[in-house]
This record gives C-alpha cells, sequence and structure tokens, in this order.
C-alpha cells in the first residue's frame, strides 16, 4: 500500500486491535505525531491544567478542548499540505483516531469559514475533520471576514471582535465545536460564547492538533 | 519573459479532460486525479501527482500561454577534438536533426556522449530549430549546463531545475530536468533526453508524456542511453562501445557471500584513491558508516535528500576520502582515479549496477579502476550486468 504521506510503499499489519481500521500511512509516518499531554481543558503537555486554561476559567469560560495530537514539527508540516497546498484526502490520516472519538452530544458543529475564504480554499477543513466524527452535523453558525488571525500577538487576538454570528436556535443542545489547531483558544472560545448566549446546554470542543 | 507556460486561469477549458467510459486524466501530467470535497459540488476531483506545482482541480482551468516564440538565433560553436568513432555518430546525430527523425544513440558509459551532441545542436539552431536536452536528475543537469556554455560561449542557454533562477523560461538551448517540462506544451523542434534509462524516467509513464508533450509535432528526438530497454531498441540505434580514450571499461569483479572484512579490505587496498561505496537504501547510510568508524574509518554519506549533497560530491572529488552513497551517484558524475564498490549488489539492478561499474577509469590518466559487486546472492541482474561490460569491452 502506498502512504498518503511520503509516498512510499508498504505493507499493513494486521493485529486484532486494527482489523477494521484501514492503515493508510506507513509506520515510520505514523510514529511521528505526538499525543497530546496532560491538560485537562486543552492537552497542553505539563501541568493538569496550564496556565490559559486557568485564565480561561477564571473569567468564567471554561471549554474542555480534546486535542489529539501536539502541533509540532510533523503536525505543522501536515496542517501546510492539508490546508495550504490543497491536499483534502490527507484527512485519511487521522481516520481512525477521529472515528473513536465518542462525546455524548446532540450537535457536531465545524467552525465555518468566511464566505471570501471558503471561495479561495474551496473546502472547509473544520468540516471535513467533524465528517470523520460520528453524530449529527449541524451548522448554526456563520462567520464574517475579520483580518486574518496567523501573525497577531496573542493580546491582539484575544481583544478582537467576535466574527460568529448565530444563523439558527440551537437551544438546550449539547454542542461539540470541531477545529484543525487550537492556538490559544480564543476561536474557539468565541464561537462557545456566542452559542452559549443562544441558549445551549452544554458546549465542548475538538480539534486536531494543539499547538505548543 | 515568460513564455511557453502553463497559467491556471478561469475560462472554457476545463483542467481536467473526461475520456468516455474512461475515467478522468490530469491535463497537466496525465495522473489519476483524486475525489475531493469543493464548493463547486459533490464531483469535483483534483490531482494529487503534480500537486506541488499548484493545486489543479476538475472546475478549474489550465492555459497555455499561445504567444508566438521568436526564432532561434545561430550560435558559435567551439568545436571539441573527437574520435573517428565519436565523428561517425555525430555526424548520425546531425543528419537526424536536420531530417527531424528518431535515434537512439547507445553508448557506454564514459564514450563522451556530451561532446557529440554539438555540431547537431549547432545545426539545429542554423536551420532554425529550438533546442530541448532533458536529463532527469539534477546532477546530470548541472553538468550537461557545464558543458554546453562552454561549448556556447554566446548562445542564449537556460537551464532549467527545481530551484533554478531561470525556471519558466525557454531559450534557444534549454537545459532541463524532465520535471520541469510540465510547464511546456509544443515548445521544441529537436528533443534531445540524455540517461533514458534512469530511475524515475523509466517508470514515470508522467515524465515520458512531459517530455512528449514539450516537443513539437514532428520534433526529432534524440535519445541517449548506456543501458537501453528493449522497448527503445525498436528506434534506429548508432552504438558506440569504445570510451572515448580508447580504454576497455573495467570488468567488475563479482564477490559472492562476503563478509565485513572483504569490503574493510576493499578500502585498505586502494589508500591513495576517493572510494565509492554504494548501498541500495538510505536507511543503510547510517549502518555502513557506525560499522566503518568501528574499525576506524571516517566514511562520509550522501543520499538523494541530502541538502549539503552538491558540497559533499564537490569536496570528494579533490579528496581521497570515503563516500558512502545510494543510487543517485551512479550517473553523469566523473571522479577521477575513482576505486567502486557496490555493497548487498543483489539489490541493484542492471542498469543501475552498469552506471555504477561505469563511474571507474573514466579519464585518460587512469583509465582502470577496481570495481568489486558484494553480493550475498546470485541474481540475474548481476551477471547480466557484467555480461553487457564484457560485451561491449569485445566491441
Ligand atoms: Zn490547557
Ligand atoms: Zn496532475
Ligand atoms: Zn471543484
Amino acid at each position: 500500500m502506498k502512504c498518503l504521506l511520503c509516498a512510499e510503499h508498504f505493507i499493513p499489519v494486521w493485529t486484532p486491535e486494527n482489523l477494521f481500521t484501514s492503515q493508510r500511512t506507513c509506520p515510520d509516518c505514523t510514529m511521528k505525531f505526538v499525543k497530546s499531554g496532560e491538560c485537562a481543558d486543552c492537552g497542553k503537555p505539563g501541568r493538569t491544567l496550564c496556565a490559559d486554561c486557568v485564565r480561561w476559567r477564571l473569567k468564567g469560560e471554561k471549554l474542555v478542548t480534546r486535542t489529539l495530537y501536539l502541533y509540532d514539527a510533523a503536525g505543522k508540516d501536515f496542517m501546510r499540505r492539508f490546508k495550504f497546498l490543497g491536499d483534502p484526502v490527507l484527512i485519511e490520516v487521522f481516520r481512525s483516531d477521529l472515528k473513536q472519538v465518542r462525546m455524548k452530544v446532540d450537535w457536531i458543529v465545524p467552525l465555518p469559514l468566511s464566505a471570501e475564504r471558503i471561495a479561495d480554499r474551496r473546502y472547509n477543513q473544520s468540516a471535513l475533520i467533524a465528517k470523520r466524527i460520528r453524530g449529527r452535523k449541524r451548522n448554526p453558525l456563520s462567520r464574517i471576514d475579520l483580518p486574518a488571525s496567523s501573525g497577531l500577538t496573542k493580546a491582539e487576538r484575544e481583544g478582537r471582535e467576535n466574527p460568529f454570528r448565530l444563523e439558527r436556535p440551537c437551544a438546550g443542545k449539547r454542542i461539540l465545536l470541531v477545529d484543525d489547531v487550537y492556538t490559544t483558544g480564543t476561536t474557539l472560545h468565541q464561537a462557545a460564547s456566542v452559542l452559549r448566549a443562544a441558549g445551549a446546554a452544554e458546549v465542548c470542543a475538538l480539534t486536531l492538533f494543539r499547538s505548543v | 519573459m515568460l513564455r511557453g507556460r502553463l497559467v491556471r486561469h478561469t475560462g472554457p477549458h476545463p483542467g481536467l479532460i473526461r475520456f468516455k467510459a474512461v475515467t478522468w486524466r490530469c491535463r497537466r501530467c496525465g495522473g489519476l486525479p483524486t475525489p475531493a470535497p469543493c464548493t463547486c459540488g459533490p464531483f469535483c476531483r483534483y490531482c494529487r501527482h503534480c500537486l506541488a506545482l499548484g493545486v489543479l482541480r476538475s472546475c478549474d482551468t489550465l492555459a497555455t500561454d499561445p504567444r508566438p516564440l521568436d526564432p532561434p538565433k545561430p550560435a558559435r560553436l567551439i568545436p571539441k577534438e573527437l574520435t573517428p568513432a565519436q565523428e561517425r555518430i555525430s555526424s548520425r546525430i546531425e543528419q537526424a536533426i536536420a531530417t527531424g527523425s528518431r535515434l537512439l544513440v547507445h553508448a557506454v558509459c564514459g564514450a563522451g556522449k556530451t561532446p557529440m551532441l554539438d555540431r547537431g545542436i549547432e545545426t539545429s539552431l542554423r536551420l532554425g530549430k529550438r533546442v530541448l536536452v532533458a536529463a532527469p536528475r539534477t546532477d546530470v543537469v548541472r553538468e550537461l549546463a557545464r558543458h554546453f556554455e562552454a561549448a556556447f560561449p554566446d548562445a542564449d542557454i537556460k537551464v532549467l531545475y527545481g530551484g533554478s533562477s531561470d525556471r519558466l523560461q525557454v531559450g534557444d538551448i534549454t537545459i532541463s530536468t524532465t520535471h520541469q517540462l510540465f510547464h511546456y506544451y509544443r515548445c521544441f523542434d529537436t528533443v534531445i533526453v540524455d540517461e533514458i534509462d534512469a530511475f524515475p524516467y523509466r517508470f514515470d509513464y508522467r515524465l515520458r508524456r512531459a517530455v512528449r508533450r514539450a516537443a513539437k509535432p514532428g520534433a526529432s528526438r534524440i535519445l541517449l542511453s548506456a543501458t537501453p530497454a528493449r522497448l527503445d531498441r525498436l528506434l534506429p540505434v548508432v552504438t558506440l562501445s569504445r570510451r572515448y580514450h580508447g580504454f576497455p571499461l573495467p570488468v567488475p569483479r563479482l564477490h559472492l557471500g562476503y563478509r565485513f572484512d572483504d569490503v574493510k579490505a576493499f578500502i585498505l587496498d586502494h589508500p591513495d584513491a576517493p572510494r565509492l561505496l554504494f548501498v541500495p537504501r538510505v536507511s543503510q547510510l547510517d549502518v555502513w558508516q557506525r560499522k566503518l568508524a568501528e574499525v576506524g574509518i571516517t566514511a562520509e554519506t550522501v543520499h538523494a535528500a541530502d541538502p549539503a549533497r552538491a558540497e559533499k560530491v564537490e569536496r570528494f572529488r579533490t579528496s581521497r576520502g570515503i563516500l558512502l552513497a545510494t543510487t543517485i551517484l551512479e550517473r553523469g558524475v566523473t571522479i577521477k582515479n575513482v576505486q567502486v564498490a557496490v555493497c548487498e549488489a543483489d539489490r541493484f539492478t542492471e542498469s543501475a549496477l552498469i552506471q555504477i561499474a561505469g563511474r571507474a577509469g573514466r579519464s585518460t590518466d587512469h583509465p582502470d579502476g577496481d570495481v568489486v559487486f558484494f553480493a550475498d546472492d546470485r541474481t540475474n541482474a548481476l551477471y547480466g550486468s557484467i555480461d553487457a561490460i564484457k560485451r561491449a569491452n569485445r566491441g
């Protein structure tokens, strides 16, 4: 079989655990990704609750985010190819990881892209991630275009206006938000606050990567 | 001046064409595209094979710059001394270029293939035919460029490879890697392809298609090879079985059932010559380097993805060191008085072994050299390559 990431041929090794999952990457490429760490709210390695998450809790905006892997060199390379070079098939690399996600929620909500951004990129990377998770997918949010978040400092990011708007009611629903990378968590918290204000019962989040 | 360049924009022609009842094909590289989500609808596809050149979706368009190119100007040639055998091939090449026909030049390694092209290229330019010289490897392209820049000092020469400054341009003489030819469509009247048996080109139908599409219809095609495949031999062939200095090719010694001590003995036998050791895989470079370090022999390693590859090879040329290499050094590299050993030779292909043996004894001062194949097992490739070299020496 041909590895999705390095295009080398490899022979899949079947074990009772992975008999029903498809292996799309060679063992070398699979080993490159590092599982995220201890923080209960964001998976940052080091402490059981990291300094950022303590601050969010003090503000009264606790958002439990499950992150699958650390955003290290391998993660950055993956996101560069998946998002910026435009290779959406690469999401198959995390197919079995995402399939194993089981959360007691009513709706799975991928973070939307602004109209301008999606016309440019042609697909929403968060929606592709959400598609691999079991459950009902809904899009109650929309997003307006603000200057790109990459290249801003932490303070600038946190002080920004909320780009999300509510499109349809979500009162009483338990919601799982899905995004690609958790950097400072501002974007996810903004979306969560819009949903909470609209009466969502419970909001949690899932991202592929946690930046370190 | 960007010419003959393919630009992606919105227009009437779809980027991926659909063949009836077969499948979709990428119009740029000819590969099979992959279905992917897209805003245009559920049946969009994109090509992963040429993703490095930018995404091309079936809802995108691919356009060619249709402006006509200026006719090439004749260039002054500084002629090189040729042996009578080379002279014979050279005039055949010239004739093929003038009549727009095809020719396969089967010449042994170190026969001096490149200088034989000079007169043909001069004729081509005089007749107003644009010349493309393509090779699958960047190292080979650099060596070709060095030669032609010396032979045609005032011609318009463009050298294309990944990261070169001339990318997407067309010169009177264009020297290019085959990968860069995806950007060209019907640009060249004379196409010369060197090393047609080299690794990515022989098995990659996309690269062969790129070369075909870069040529104008009716262009003359000259293929050069030391180990042509059987299918290529159907073309008109000229054969040159002598090296330019007239000495025979060094015949490889076969060492079956080798131990590490045998390799060590080979290294110690030639203390004052550069020694080149080939291993079949990149991961084995470190293993061999460590093994040699244990017995007090320092060796450098080089492989295709090595960023310092050009400097290492350049340093090796002038030193008396030991270089461990994967098959990237098998072609187009001339090192004086080099001694060659192949570790695990049973895992190499026949053409790779012939090319490796052809590294030795290329210069007139040192026309012989030691070539040893260390193998654990007998393979057809081992005996086939030794046989081919002996046959070439008989003439
Ligand atoms: Zn945290
Ligand atoms: Zn393609
Ligand atoms: Zn599309």
